[in-house]
C-alpha cells in the first residue's frame, strides 16, 4: 500500500526571472504549477495509492484568482473518481489566501483544524494522520507540541507546516526541534515549507518532500513527492518521485582557458548541453554564470548583450523550445594585473585607485547612489524594496556594481583594435 | 628597461637577423626598413617578444608556426640584464638562457606591470594614432582632463568612450521618455499587472455563475417532464384516430364469416385431385382397346412359321468355314494352269546355266552350286583394295625420288657458298666509335674555346694589377676573407666617424671658445667687471693693513718697514682706509654689476670647459691616429703573405671580387684542357681498334674506317644468314626423305598381304589357282543366275501340290452334309451341291430368329393390357375417397361442397391481415379495450385536441432549446472561469520585471561608469595639468618652429578648463582652429610630456614609433626628431621608417646619441 506525500504546490505562482527573448519557449514553460500538480494526481493513480497528504502551501498568499482554486477542486475531483482520499493541513501562505477562504473541495478532500490537533483514522488501511493547520499567516509556536500520542495499532503519520529548526531562505513558521518529532513516538513526519527535498531523520522518517516546481534559479535540481510505501502496517520504503515539469539550472563556466569570446559560448554551450541531459527531456531554465580571469574578457566587456545573446542562440539551436537561458552572468575578469596598474602612475593606474577610493567611501557612494535615483523611483515595488529590490541606493550594492564598471571599463580604455 | 638587442630569430622573412640597440644609453634608435613589411613585422616581433605571439600571426610565412622565434637582451634600470626568446605556443612561450622556461613575471616586473594593450597604446606611436590623437583634441575642444588623459593613454579619445557609454545609458533609460528599453519594459509590466488583475476570477463571481447554472437547470428539467406528459397523450390520440376504420372493417368480416354458416373446410387441393382422377380414368379405357387389338395380329403371325430344326442346328462355325473353303476352291480352279506354265520355264533356264558354266549337277539340287553371301562380299572388297594399294604404292615410290633430286640440288648451293672469318672483334670497335660520332667536331669546338678563354683570362689578369705572378697561381693566393675585408672596413668606417664626430667636437669647441673670448672681450670693453678673486684680493690686503695696524695700535709695535712694503705712497692709516674702502668699493659692484658678474663667470666657465673639452678632443684626436695607424698596418699585414700591397678596403673588396672571378676562370679553362686531353687519347682508341680489325696497313680517318667497318660487318652478316638458311634446308629434307622411303615400304607390303588373301578366295570358288579378279568377277555372276531359277522352280512344284489336296478334303465334307440334311443336292457337282446347302441352311436360321421376336412382343402385349387395368382401378377409388369426404353421393355434389370450402378459406384470410393492423394500433390491449375506445372517443373532439397538443410542444420544444443555449453558456463561463488567464498575465508581468531587473543593472553600469570617469579625468587634470601643461608648453613652439608661442589653460563657457594655443604673435586661438598638422604637433607635444611624466615615476619602457612624422614637412621634422632625442635621454626610443630621407634628416638633426640600424631580410643591419 502507498502514500504519496507532498506539499508547497504554489499554484499559479509564475517563474521568475525569465526575461523574454527572441526563440524563448514562453508557451512551454506556462502553467508549469498547474502541470506538476497534473503529474502529482496521475503518480497517485499509476501507483494505486489511497491517500495523498499535502503539507501545506497550495496556493500562494497574495494570490486571488478564484480559477486557481478551480482547477485544484477539478484535480482532487479526478482523484475522488480514482478512490484518493486527500489530507490536507493549511500553510503560511494557505491561512492569508483568499482563494482557500471560499473554496468547496470534493468529499474525498479533508483540510484538519487550525483550532486544535485533529487526527483521521483510515481503519481499512490501518493509518491515523495527524495535524493542524495554520489559523493565521505567521504561527510562531511549536504546533508538534500539541498533537496526540500515537494511536497504537495504527501507522501513525503527523502532517506538520514547519520551517523545523530554520532553513535558509525560509521565513520561520511553527518551529520545532527534530527531536521533539522524534520523541513523538509517530512512524512519519510529513513536513512542508522547505523547498529543498530533505530528510531530516529515517527513524522514524522526518521529511520535507520539497516543493512540486521549482519557480526560480535558487530552486534548481529534480522536484517532486515523496512516496511511502507499507507494507503490513510497516514503512518498507521512502523515496523521490520527480514531477516537475520545468527544471532549473545554474551552471557555472570557467572562462579562464578561453581565448575568445567565440570559444567561451562554446563552454556555454557544452554546459548547458550537460544540465539539458540532467533535466531529462523536461523544458530547462538555466542561469549560465561565466566568470574566471580570461583573454575573452576584453571582448565580452566590450559587447556583453551580444554575447549573451549568442549564448541564448547556442541555446536555441541546442535544444529549440527545450531551454530558456534565465540569464547569463559575465563575471569574467581581464588577464591584466590590477595591483601592478594601480600602483603605475599613469592615466588608468591614477583611475583605478580612484575607484578604490570611491568604494571605500560611504559619502562618495552616496552621490553615486543620486545618480540612479529617476530609476528607482520608476521601478515597480516588487524592485524597490523587499527581498527581491535592486538596492540601488545601497553601498554595498554599489561596490560590486562600481567593480563590475571596473572589470568594463578597462578593457575599453586599453583595447585598440590591431590594424 | 630597454632593448639591449633584438634578434629576429625566425620570424616573418628574417632569420638569425640582429639588431644592436647597445649603443646609447639610452639613445636615439632609427631602424630603417626598405619596405613596409619588414618594418612592421619588426614592430610585430617587439611586442610579440613582450606579450607572446599572438594565436593568429601572419608573420608564419617563411617558418612554421612552431618555429617562430623572437630573442632579445634587455636591461632594467637598475643595470640588471636579462636574455630571452620568446616562442610561439600556448604555455611556456618564454625561454631564458639554454631554452629553459622563464616565468613570465620575471619579464612583468621589467615592464612595471605594463599590460600589451597599454603598452601598445602608450609607448606605441604611428602617424594614425597621432592623427587620432590630434583629432580626439578637436573633439574635445580642448577640454584639458580629456586632452591630458587621452595623451597619457595614448587612447582612441577618451570623449568617444564617454560618448558611447552615455549613448547606452540613454538607450536603456531615460526618466520622461517612453521608447528606451527600460521604460518599455515598465510599460509593459504595468500593462502585464492590470491585465492579470483583470483577469482574476473573483471567488463570489464564480459562485453566481454556479447558482445562476443550476437554476438555468431545474427549468429545464421542468420544461423536459411537461414535453413527456404531453407526448404521450398525443401518442394515444393518434393511436385512436388510426385504429376507427379498422375496427369497423373487421366487425363487417366477422359478419360475413357468420353468414357462410358451418361449411366444412375441404383439403385445398381437393378439386385438383378431383379433377387428375377423372382424366386418369379416361385414359386407361382408351389405352386397352388398342393393346388388345396388337396382341391378336401377333398371334396369328407366329401360327404361320414352319422351320426346318437340325438344319437350323447345324454348327454355325463350321458351315462360315465350308463357305470361306467353297470360295477358295472356286479361286484354285482358276489358277492351277498358271502355275503349270511357270514351273516350266524355270527348269528350262537351270537347264541351260548348267550347261554355260559345263558343270553337269542333278537339276533338283543345282541350288548348292551358288557360293555363300560372305563369299561374295569378299571377293567384291579384295577387288576394291587391289587397285587401291597398287595405285598408293606408285605415288609413294614417285615422292621419293622427287625429295632425292631437291637433296642434291641443295648440296650443290651449299658448297658454293664462300667462307667467313669471325666478325666479333670487329662488331665492337664499330659500335664503339659509332657511339661517339660527333668525336671530331667536338674536338674542334674545344679547342676553339680553350683559344679564345685563353686569350680572355690574359687580358684580364692584365688588368686586375696589384700582383705580379704567373696566372695559374692565381686562384691558390692565400687571400684575406670577404668577411675580414667587411670587418676591417667597418672598423675604419667607425675611425673615420669617430674622427668625423670628434673634429665636429672640435669645430664646436673652437667656435664656443671664439664666442666666449668675443664676449668676454665685450664685457671687458664696456668696464673691467669686478670677480670674485678682485674681492678675495681687495679683502686680503685690507686684512694685511689690518693687521699691521693692530700691531701697531694695540702692540705699539714699530712696522714702519713692513708698513711701507704695504704702501709706499701714504701712511699706513690712508693705506688701510684706502685698503678698506677698496674692498666695500668691490664688494658694492659685486653687489651692483650681479648681472655682468655672473655673465663673466658662466663665461668664464664655459671658456675653460670648452679648453678642457678641446684638450680631451685633441687628444682622443691624436689617440685615434694612433690607432688608425695600427689599423692600417694591419690591414696591410692581412694582405702581406699574397705579396699583394693593398688599397681601400671598398677597392680591395671590389679586387678580391675580380680576383675571384678570374681564379674562376683559370680554373674553368684548365678543366676544358682537361676535356680536350680525354678527347684526343678516346679518338686515337678508337682508330687503333678499327684499324686492328679491318687491316692494319689502312691508313683513314676514323669517320672513314668506321663506315667502312660498317659496310664489312654487314656484308659478313648477309652471307651467314645465307648459310644458315641452306643448313636448315638440307636438315628439313634428309628428314622428309627418309619419312618418303618408309612409306614405299609399307605401300608394298600391303600388296603382297592382299595377294595371299586373293589366292584363297579364288580356291574356295573352286576355281584355277592364277584366275583374275575379273574372272572370278563372271563366273560369281552365272552362278547367281542359276541361284534364282533353281529357287522359283521348287516353288511352283509345291504350290500344283497344295491346290489339289485341298480339292479332295472339301468334296469329302461337302458329300457328307448333302446326304444328311438335303439330299436332293447329291446328285450336283461339287460346286453348285456346295452353294444349295449353303443357301438352305441360311433361310433356316432366319426363321428360327422371327419367331423368337413374335413371341418376346406378345408377352410384352399382355404385360401392358393388365397394367392398365390397375390404373383404371386406382382411379375409381380416388373419386370415391373425394366423394366420401365431402359427404357427396356423386361428382356434382362433390364440385359443389369444393366451391364452398373456398369462399370460406379467404374470409379466414382476411381477418388475420386485419388483425395484424390492428395489432400495431392496440399496443398490447385487448381488441375489445380498443373498440371500446374508440366507440367512446368522438372523432372530431380528439382531432381538436391533437392540433392544441401538437401546438403547446413546438412551444416547449422551443423554450428547451433556449434554457439549452442558456446553459452551454454558462457551462462555457465557468469553464472559463478556470482557466489560467490571469497565472499567464502573472508570468508575463514576471518576465517583464526580469527584463527591468537586467536592463536596471546595465543602465546603472552605464551610468555609474560614465560618472566615474568623468569624475577621473577631472582629477587627472587637477594632478597632471600643471607639469604636463607646462612641458609640452616647451615642446609645442619647437615643434611648430615657432609659429606658435606657447599653450595656456583658459576656461570655457561651462567653466572647464580648456586648453588654448598661443601664435607667435601673442593671439591665443581655440584648438578647432588649428590646421591637421599643427593638431598633430600640439598631440606629439603632449604625449612626449606625458611620457616623459611617466617615466618620471615609474620604470620607463622603449618608445616604439612607427613612421609617426610622414605627415611632417622636413623642417618639423628635423624639430621633432631633436625633440626625439632629447626624450631619448629620458627612454629608449625605437623610431621605425621605410623612408630614407627620414633618416638622413635625423642625421642631419641630432647631434650625438643618434644610431641608425638599416633593416633588410637579407643582408645585416648596419
Amino acid at each position: 500500500m502507498k502514500i504519496v506525500h507532498a506539499a508547497d504546490l504554489h499554484l499559479d505562482s509564475p517563474l521568475r526571472g525569465l526575461e523574454r527573448y527572441e526563440g524563448a519557449p514562453v508557451e512551454e514553460i506556462r502553467g508549469a504549477t498547474r502541470r506538476a500538480l497534473e503529474n502529482l494526481v496521475e503518480l497517485c493513480v499509476e501507483e494505486n495509492a489511497p491517500l495523498l497528504l499535502i503539507a501545506g502551501d497550495l496556493f500562494d498568499g497574495e494570490w486571488d484568482d478564484y480559477s486557481t482554486g478551480l482547477f485544484f477542486a477539478a484535480q482532487m475531483a479526478r482523484l475522488a473518481e480514482a478512490g484518493v482520499q486527500v489530507v490536507w493541513v493549511r500553510g503560511n501562505h494557505d491561512a492569508a489566501s483568499r482563494v482557500v477562504r471560499r473554496l468547496r473541495l470534493p468529499d474525498n478532500v479533508r483540510e484538519l483544524s487550525d483550532k486544535r490537533p485533529e487526527s483521521v483514522g483510515f481503519d481499512d488501511l490501518g493509518v491515523v494522520v495527524h495535524g493542524q493547520s495554520f489559523a493565521r499567516g505567521a504561527v510562531e509556536q511549536d504546533l508538534s507540541k500539541g498533537y496526540p500520542p500515537p494511536r497504537a495499532g495504527s501507522v501513525n503519520i503527523g502532517l506538520l507546516h514547519t520551517s523545523a529548526t530554520g532553513r535558509e531562505g525560509h521565513d520561520v513558521y511553527a518551529p520545532c526541534s527534530v527531536e521533539d518529532l522524534v520523541g513523538k513516538g509517530y512512524d512519519y513526519w510529513a513536513l512542508g515549507h522547505v523547498h529543498q527535498r530533505e530528510v531530516l531523520a529515517r527513524e522514524p522518517w522526518v521529511v520535507f518532500p520539497g516543493n512540486l516546481q521549482g519557480r526560480h534559479a535558487r530552486e534548481t535540481g529534480p522536484k517532486g513527492a515523496t512516496l511511502i510505501e507499507l507494507e503490513s502496517e510497516r514503512i518498507v520504503s521512502v523515496e523521490q518521485r520527480v514531477l516537475d515539469v520545468v527544471r532549473w539550472a545554474v551552471s557555472r563556466v570557467d572562462a579562464s582557458e578561453a581565448s575568445s569570446a567565440d570559444e567561451v559560448v562554446d563552454l556555454a554551450r557544452a554546459a548547458i548541453e550537460r544540465e539539458l541531459a540532467l533535466a531529462e527531456g523536461r523544458t530547462l531554465a538555466v542561469r549560465v554564470e561565466v566568470d574566471g580571469m580570461t583573454k575573452a574578457h576584453a571582448e565580452l566587456a566590450a559587447e556583453p548583450e551580444r554575447w549573451v545573446h549568442n549564448v541564448r542562440q547556442a541555446a536555441l539551436e541546442l535544444a529549440g523550445d527545450d531551454v530558456w537561458v534565465e540569464k547569463v552572468r559575465l563575471r569574467t575578469r581581464d588577464e591584466v594585473d590590477l595591483v601592478a596598474l594601480a600602483e603605475s602612475d599613469d592615466a588608468v593606474g591614477q583611475l583605478l585607485k580612484s575607484l578604490g577610493e570611491l568604494r571605500a567611501s560611504d559619502a562618495e557612494l552616496g552621490l553615486l547612489a543620486g545618480e540612479l535615483s529617476e530609476l528607482r523611483k520608476k521601478l515597480p515595488r516588487e524592485l524597490r524594496e523587499g527581498s527581491r529590490s535592486l538596492r540601488l541606493d545601497d553601498a554595498g550594492r554599489l561596490r560590486e556594481v562600481l567593480t563590475d564598471v571596473e572589470q568594463q571599463l578597462l578593457p575599453r580604455l586599453l583595447s585598440r583594435e590591431e590594424r | 628597461m630597454r632593448f639591449v638587442s633584438l634578434e629576429l630569430a625566425a620570424f616573418g622573412p628574417f632569420t638569425g637577423r640582429v639588431i644592436d640597440f647597445s649603443g646609447g644609453e639610452p639613445g636615439l634608435h632609427v631602424v630603417y626598413g626598405r619596405n613596409e613589411a619588414g618594418k612592421s613585422t619588426a614592430l610585430r616581433a617587439i611586442t610579440g617578444l613582450l606579450y607572446g605571439i599572438p594565436e593568429k600571426t601572419r608573420d608564419a610565412h617563411l617558418h612554421r608556426m612552431p618555429d617562430l622565434r623572437i630573442g632579445a637582451r634587455i636591461r632594467a634600470a637598475d643595470g640588471h640584464e636579462l636574455e630571452l626568446v620568446r616562442r610561439k605556443g600556448r604555455k611556456n612561450t618564454l625561454l631564458g638562457p639554454g631554452d629553459k622556461p622563464l616565468d613570465e613575471g620575471v619579464l612583468g616586473r621589467l615592464l612595471g606591470g605594463v599590460g600589451e594593450a597599454l603598452f601598445k597604446n602608450m609607448f606605441g606611436l604611428d602617424h594614425v594614432t597621432l592623427r587620432e590623437g590630434g583629432n580626439a583634441l578637436l573633439a574635445g575642444k580642448g577640454d584639458v582632463g580629456e586632452t591630458l588623459f587621452d595623451a597619457s593613454l595614448g587612447g582612441r579619445g577618451i570623449r568617444e568612450l564617454l560618448e558611447a557609454l552615455q549613448r547606452e545609458a540613454d538607450e536603456l533609460f531615460r526618466p520622461r521618455a517612453s521608447t528606451p528599453a527600460l521604460n518599455a519594459a515598465l510599460k509593459a509590466f504595468d500593462e502585464a499587472r492590470k491585465r492579470r488583475s483583470h483577469e482574476s476570477l473573483r471567488p463570489e463571481a464564480w459562485h453566481d455563475q454556479k447558482r445562476a447554472l443550476d437554476e438555468a437547470h431545474a427549468e429545464r428539467d421542468r420544461l423536459a417532464a411537461r414535453r413527456t406528459e404531453l407526448s404521450s397523450e398525443e401518442r394515444r390520440l393518434t393511436r385512436i384516430q388510426r385504429a376507427r376504420q379498422l375496427v369497423a372493417r373487421r366487425q363487417a368480416l366477422s359478419e360475413e364469416k357468420r353468414n357462410l354458416g358451418g361449411a366444412p373446410l375441404l383439403a385445398a387441393d381437393s378439386r385438383k385431385r378431383r379433377e387428375a382422377a377423372q382424366s386418369a380414368l379416361a385414359d386407361a379405357k382408351r389405352e386397352l382397346g388398342r393393346r388388345r387389338r396388337e396382341l391378336e395380329a401377333l398371334e396369328q403371325r407366329r401360327g404361320g412359321l414352319d422351320v426346318p430344326e437340325a438344319l437350323a442346328a447345324l454348327d454355325e462355325q463350321r458351315m462360315d468355314l465350308l463357305r470361306d473353303r467353297l470360295a477358295a476352291e472356286r479361286k484354285a480352279a482358276r489358277d492351277l494352269p498358271k502355275r503349270r506354265g511357270e514351273l516350266d520355264v524355270h527348269e528350262a533356264a537351270v537347264v541351260s546355266v548348267l550347261r554355260r558354266l559345263g558343270r553337269s549337277h542333278p537339276l533338283e539340287r543345282a541350288v548348292e552350286l551358288v557360293p555363300g553371301v560372305a563369299l561374295q562380299a569378299k571377293v567384291r572388297v579384295l577387288e576394291l583394295q587391289h587397285q587401291s594399294f597398287a595405285d598408293q604404292l606408285r605415288t609413294a615410290e614417285e615422292q621419293k625420288r622427287e625429295l632425292e633430286d631437291k637433296r642434291a640440288t641443295t648440296e650443290r648451293g651449299l658448297a658454293a657458298l664462300p667462307a667467313v672469318p669471325d666478325s666479333g672483334t670487329l662488331e665492337r670497335a664499330a659500335a664503339a666509335a659509332q657511339r661517339e660520332p660527333d668525336l671530331d667536331a667536338r674536338l674542334d669546338s674545344c679547342e676553339s674555346e680553350i683559344e679564345k678563354a685563353e686569350r680572355e683570362a690574359e687580358q684580364r689578369f692584365a688588368a686586375l694589377g696589384l700582383w705580379s705572378g704567373a696566372l695559374a697561381a692565381l686562384p691558390a693566393l692565400p687571400l684575406p676573407s670577404q668577411k675580414s675585408i667587411d670587418r676591417f672596413e667597418d672598423r675604419f668606417a667607425e675611425v673615420e666617424q669617430g674622427r668625423r664626430a670628434l673634429v665636429e667636437q672640435r669645430e664646436q669647441l673652437r667656435r664656443t671658445l671664439d664666442r666666449c673670448g668675443e664676449q668676454l672681450d665685450q664685457l671687458q670693453r664696456a668696464g673691467a667687471v669686478p670677480t670674485e678673486e678682485d674681492l678675495a684680493a681687495a679683502r686680503a690686503r685690507r686684512d694685511e693693513g689690518w693687521q699691521l695696524v693692530r700691531r701697531a695700535w694695540k702692540q705699539g709695535e714699530d712696522v714702519s718697514a713692513e708698513a711701507t712694503r704695504f704702501d709706499g705712497e701714504q701712511p699706513l692709516d690712508s693705506a688701510f682706509e684706502h685698503a678698506q674702502m677698496q674692498a666695500d668699493h668691490i664688494v658694492d659692484r659685486l653687489r651692483r654689476e650681479a648681472g655682468r658678474v655672473e655673465q663673466l663667470a658662466s663665461l668664464g666657465a664655459e671658456q675653460a670647459r670648452a679648453v678642457q673639452g678641446l684638450e680631451r678632443v685633441e687628444a682622443e684626436l691624436g689617440a685615434l691616429d694612433t690607432s688608425a695607424q695600427a689599423l692600417a698596418d694591419e690591414w696591410a699585414g692581412a694582405w702581406r703573405t699574397s705579396g699583394v700591397d693593398p688599397l681601400s678596403p671598398r677597392e680591395m673588396r671590389g679586387w678580391l671580387a675580380r680576383q675571384g672571378e678570374l681564379s674562376a676562370q683559370v680554373q674553368q679553362l684548365a678543366r676544358h684542357k682537361r676535356d680536350r686531353d680525354e678527347l684526343v687519347g678516346r679518338r686515337r682508341l678508337h682508330t687503333e681498334a678499327l684499324r686492328a680489325a679491318l687491316d692494319a696497313s689502312l691508313d683513314a680517318s676514323l669517320a672513314a674506317l668506321a663506315e667502312r667497318a660498317a659496310v664489312e660487318v654487314q656484308r659478313r652478316a648477309s652471307i651467314q644468314s645465307k648459310r644458315q638458311q641452306l643448313d636448315s634446308t638440307l636438315g628439313d629434307l634428309s628428314a622428309e626423305l627418309e619419312r618418303a622411303a618408309r612409306r614405299v615400304e609399307e605401300r608394298r607390303s600391303q600388296l603382297e598381304a592382299w595377294q595371299v588373301e586373293w589366292a584363297q578366295v579364288v580356291g574356295e570358288l573352286q576355281l584355277e589357282a592364277g584366275a583374275s579378279p575379273a574372272e572370278v568377277r563372271a563366273v560369281l555372276a552365272e552362278l547367281v543366275e542359276l541361284s534364282s531359277h533353281a529357287e522359283k522352280m521348287v516353288e511352283a512344284g509345291r504350290r500344283i501340290a497344295s491346290m489339289e489336296r485341298d480339292t479332295r478334303e472339301l468334296s469329302a465334307e461337302v458329300g457328307e452334309l448333302v446326304q444328311a440334311h438335303v439330299p436332293s443336292l447329291a446328285s450336283l457337282p461339287l460346286l453348285e451341291a456346295a452353294a444349295g446347302l449353303l443357301a438352305r441352311y441360311d433361310k433356316a436360321r432366319r426363321d428360327l430368329d422371327n419367331r423368337a421376336t413374335l413371341e418376346r412382343d406378345i408377352d410384352s402385349r399382355r404385360n401392358e393390357c393388365k397394367e392398365l387395368e390397375r390404373e383404371a382401378e386406382h382411379a375409381e377409388q380416388e373419386l370415391a375417397g373425394l366423394q366420401a369426404a365431402a359427404g357427396a353421393v356423386d361428382l356434382a355434389g362433390l364440385e359443389a361442397a369444393e366451391q364452398r370450402s373456398e369462399q370460406a378459406r379467404e374470409l379466414e384470410h382476411k381477418l388475420r391481415e386485419l388483425d395484424e393492423q390492428l395489432l400495431d394500433v392496440r399496443g398490447g390491449e385487448p381488441f375489445e379495450v380498443l373498440a371500446r375506445a374508440v366507440s367512446e372517443c368522438d372523432e372530431a373532439a380528439a382531432g381538436g385536441r391533437l392540433s392544441d397538443i401538437k401546438h403547446e410542444l413546438a412551444e416547449i420544444e422551443e423554450a428547451l432549446r433556449g434554457v439549452d443555449q442558456d446553459i452551454g453558456g454558462r457551462e462555457r463561463g465557468l469553464e472559463q472561469l478556470g482557466g489560467s488567464g490571469a497565472a499567464d498575465a502573472a508570468a508575463d508581468a514576471e518576465q517583464q520585471l526580469a527584463r527591468i531587473e537586467e536592463l536596471s543593472e546595465r543602465y546603472a553600469r552605464a551610468r555609474l561608469a560614465s560618472r566615474v570617469l568623468r569624475r577621473e579625468l577631472e582629477r587627472y587634470r587637477e594632478h597632471n595639468e600643471g607639469p604636463v601643461i607646462s612641458r609640452a608648453q616647451e615642446l609645442f613652439p619647437r615643434l611648430t618652429v615657432g609659429r606658435y608661442r606657447g599653450l595656456q589653460v583658459d576656461f570655457g563657457k561651462d567653466d572647464e578648463a580648456v586648453l588654448r594655443c598661443v601664435r607667435a604673435d601673442g593671439a591665443s586661438v581655440d584648438i578647432e582652429a588649428l590646421s591637421d598638422g599643427t593638431r598633430d604637433q600640439l598631440y606629439l607635444a603632449l604625449r612626449v610630456a606625458s611620457l616623459e611624466r611617466f617615466a618620471l615615476h615609474n620604470e620607463p619602457l622603449p618608445v616604439v614609433l612607427d613612421d609617426v612624422l610622414i605627415h611632417f614637412d622636413p623642417e618639423r621634422s628635423r624639430a621633432a626628431l631633436a625633440v626625439l632625442a632629447e626624450l631619448s635621454r629620458t627612454t629608449q626610443v625605437l623610431f621605425f621608417t621605410h623612408h630614407q630621407h627620414l633618416v638622413d634628416l635625423a642625421r642631419g638633426a641630432v647631434d650625438a646619441g643618434l644610431f641608425c640600424h638599416e633593416l633588410e631580410s637579407s643582408g645585416r643591419a648596419a
